[in-house]
């Protein structure tokens, strides 16, 4: 750490910290953070390496960051917009409509991937009328991308919107009687403003998308190379290999931690500077 | 540059009791005054076009704009906050408005140069909002929106958030810039009445109830708000004697006898307002002696510094006869600080003011309109003429 940092971390006193909230605090930090520690030492480092590039290992990771890639990128398309009609219109009911949004956060992903097979499943709401267009969206990798953004795009619009209704409103307001049609504002104010909160929103959402697990396994099912990803892997490998499975484990929350640290970072920090 | 454009209000807006008719001739600089909650800013906002009124429409260039989006007004506003975006440099600030209307990046940031260099800001056109300090940053403000190239512009308190002297010079240069451009103006500053407009108009609960000249305003205010301003109390009341030379009412705080200044001639039962100097007002710790023909018994409210003097603020005590409850006439007093500190002021004390007769000026009650639009800008104009 460097000086200045340290610096400015004494020079703030703690007026608003009672010195019984360090236990605590402590207590849940070690909870998080025991099971990381747990998986290191369980881990067999002598054959690591061997374990997490074994073919079936690859593929499940790169078909990982494939799909959440993708699921991300859905998210950004779909949850922009809509984050932005309910940050900011004024129809009516749409305290009921923020609450459907984030009903995947509280379903259960199994029931989600239920629903989404009895929505684009063959003999589903929708997908019996792309069966007939000849479109076959279950057990397909694009199936593992449907259940993905599903979980993943409330994590998108919550973050934004909250970030859309901090103070951005007087700078559209500015913006508007200086001739910028509502287009305008968006593109040049609105997003660039929140910025930080729509970095953070899709990280989450990307990090949703590569967790996910059982809407997966629910809509997509567990075909090698194409629908069985990396947490598919890895509770598939603990029946077999529990080795691999620990190894593949720690493979993935390396890989999260790198994406929520180095995209994250700035966004997660709050300010834009 | 642009043609300044007319604003021609006429609007209603019933839940904040704003009922308003207004019109700005081009290049014309009104203030609207007013207590707060008065309506200022909700006017202000539906010139902008971001408040709807309930009815009535409101005209840019002769163009009704009342069911047209902001972005299609050509309304720019100066607010308290300069607000300017801040993740822009100075110099893409001022470009935006530029590029809103289409122009390409570079042409947008040519002219955001011009207006810059204008205000005396080309320096910082590098510069990150977050870098520049209040005066600054209004200043990049003032050129963001001329820029926009506005037909009127709106100014909601634009110095009120600045010190003394960043304000000055903001004055100075809006005084500047203001000059060949429509322009109303919100304002609670005296200097900005003196400096920035031709024309006065007070608004008190929603309505216009001075609608003159600002020299005018502020030689011979009229409603409480107006003398407020011009650092005068006025008390209203009614004639009840037109005698040799003065004439005297009856107020709630007793007799007040002054020199009658209307163009109109004092009649008997007439509604009248005093116009009291505290500069011209003494202060005695005992009923004084002789003959001073206007003399109040007060109890002191308060203090503040004025100029050199301290402005002993002080109540009558409600004239006899008055119905329970109501309360005195709030006085001032403009005193030495000698003498406060001889007499030992303090809140709560009980003196005597008192002034001559001469020192009172009295008008009939100011009744809207008594003028029109035209007669008021034909006033603005002849009193420039005097005095350049």
């Amino acid at each position: 750490m460097s000086r200045p940092a340290a610096l400015r971390r004494t020079a703030e006193p703690a007026y608003a910290l009672p010195g019984w909230v360090w236990a605590p605090a402590g207590l849940g930090l070690l909870f998080l953070v025991l099971p990381l520690a747990a998986m290191a030492v369980a881990t067999d480092w002598v054959h690591f390496w061997d374990l997490i590039t074994s073919p079936s290992a690859r593929t499940a990771l790169l078909l990982s960051l494939r799909t959440a890639a993708w699921a991300t990128l859905l998210c950004l398309l779909l949850g922009v917009p809509l984050a932005v009609v309910l940050a900011r219109s004024s129809l009516p009911g749409l305290r009921a409509v923020r609450t459907l949004v984030m009903l995947p956060l509280v379903l259960p992903p199994v029931v989600g991937g239920l629903s989404l097979l009895l929505t684009y499943g063959r003999t589903g709401l929708v997908g019996r009328w792309l069966e007939v267009a000849g479109v076959r969206l279950a057990f397909s990798t694009a199936a593992v991308v449907l259940a993905q953004t599903f979980v993943a795009l409330p994590f998108l619009v919550i973050s934004l919107e909250g970030a859309l209704r901090t103070g951005t409103r007087a700078y559209e307001r500015v913006a508007a009687t200086l001739g910028a049609g509502p287009d305008t504002v968006l593109r040049r104010i609105t997003l660039p403003l929140v910025a930080p909160g729509l970095v953070s929103g899709v990280v989450l959402a990307f990090a949703r998308a590569l967790g996910e697990f059982g809407a997966t396994i629910t809509f997509a099912g567990s075909l090698p190379g194409t629908t069985r990803t990396l947490p598919l892997e890895i509770y598939l490998q603990r029946e077999v290999d529990p080795d691999a499975a620990v190894a593949l484990a720690l493979l993935l929350v390396a890989v999260a931690a790198t994406v929520v640290l180095t995209v994250g970072r700035r966004g997660f920090g709050g300010s834009h500077a | 540059m642009r043609e300044a454009g007319e604003v021609d209000i006429d609007v209603r807006l019933p839940e904040r009791h704003i009922d308003v008719t207004l019109t700005v001739a081009p290049g014309r600089h009104v203030t609207l005054l007013g207590p707060n909650g008065a309506g200022k800013t909700s006017l202000l906002a539906m010139v902008a076009g971001t408040l709807a009124p309930a009815s009535g429409r409101i005209r840019v260039g002769g163009v009704d704009v009342t069911s047209r989006p902001v972005h299609r007004r050509r309304v720019a506003t100066l607010s308290q906050d300069a607000l300017l975006f801040p993740h822009l440099t100075v110099l893409d600030n001022v470009a935006f408005g530029p590029r809103s209307v289409g122009l390409g990046r570079r042409e947008a940031r040519d002219r955001a140069r011009h207006w810059l260099d204008l205000v005396d800001a080309a320096a910082w056109a590098a510069r990150r909002p977050g870098q520049l300090s209040g005066g600054q940053a209004q200043r990049v403000a003032i050129a963001r929106a001329l820029a926009a190239e506005p037909d009127v512009l709106l100014l909601d308190e634009p110095m009120a958030a600045l010190d003394v002297e960043a304000a000055a010079r903001i004055r100075v240069l809006l005084a500047r810039v203001l000059a060949g451009r429509t322009a109303l103006i919100v304002t609670h500053d005296l200097l900005d009445v003196i400096t920035l407009a031709d024309r006065a108009v007070v608004l008190e609960d929603g309505k216009v109830v001075e609608d003159r000249p600002a020299r005018e305003l502020l030689a011979s205010p009229r409603s409480a708000f107006g003398a407020r301003l011009a650092k005068m109390v006025s008390v209203d009341g009614e004639v009840t004697e037109v005698g040799d030379g003065v004439v005297e009412l009856a107020t709630a705080a007793g007799p007040v006898i002054g020199v009658w200044h209307d163009a109109e001639p004092a009649r008997p039962g007439a509604v009248a307002v005093a116009l009291i100097d505290p500069a011209a007002v003494g202060m005695h710790p005992d009923r004084p002696g002789g003959s001073p023909r206007n003399c109040w018994r007060v109890e002191v409210e308060r203090m503040e510094p004025h100029g050199s003097q301290v402005r002993v603020v002080a109540r009558t005590s409600p004239a006899p006869g008055a119905p329970a409850g109501r309360r005195g006439v709030r006085l001032a007093a403009d005193i030495t600080p000698a003498a406060v500190a001889a007499l030992a002021v303090r809140p709560g004390m009980e003196l005597w003011f008192v002034t001559k007769a001469q020192q009172v000026r009295l008008y009939a009650e100011w009744r809207t309109p008594r003028r029109s639009t035209a007669e008021v800008d034909q006033a603005v104009a002849e009193g420039a003429g005097s005095t350049t």
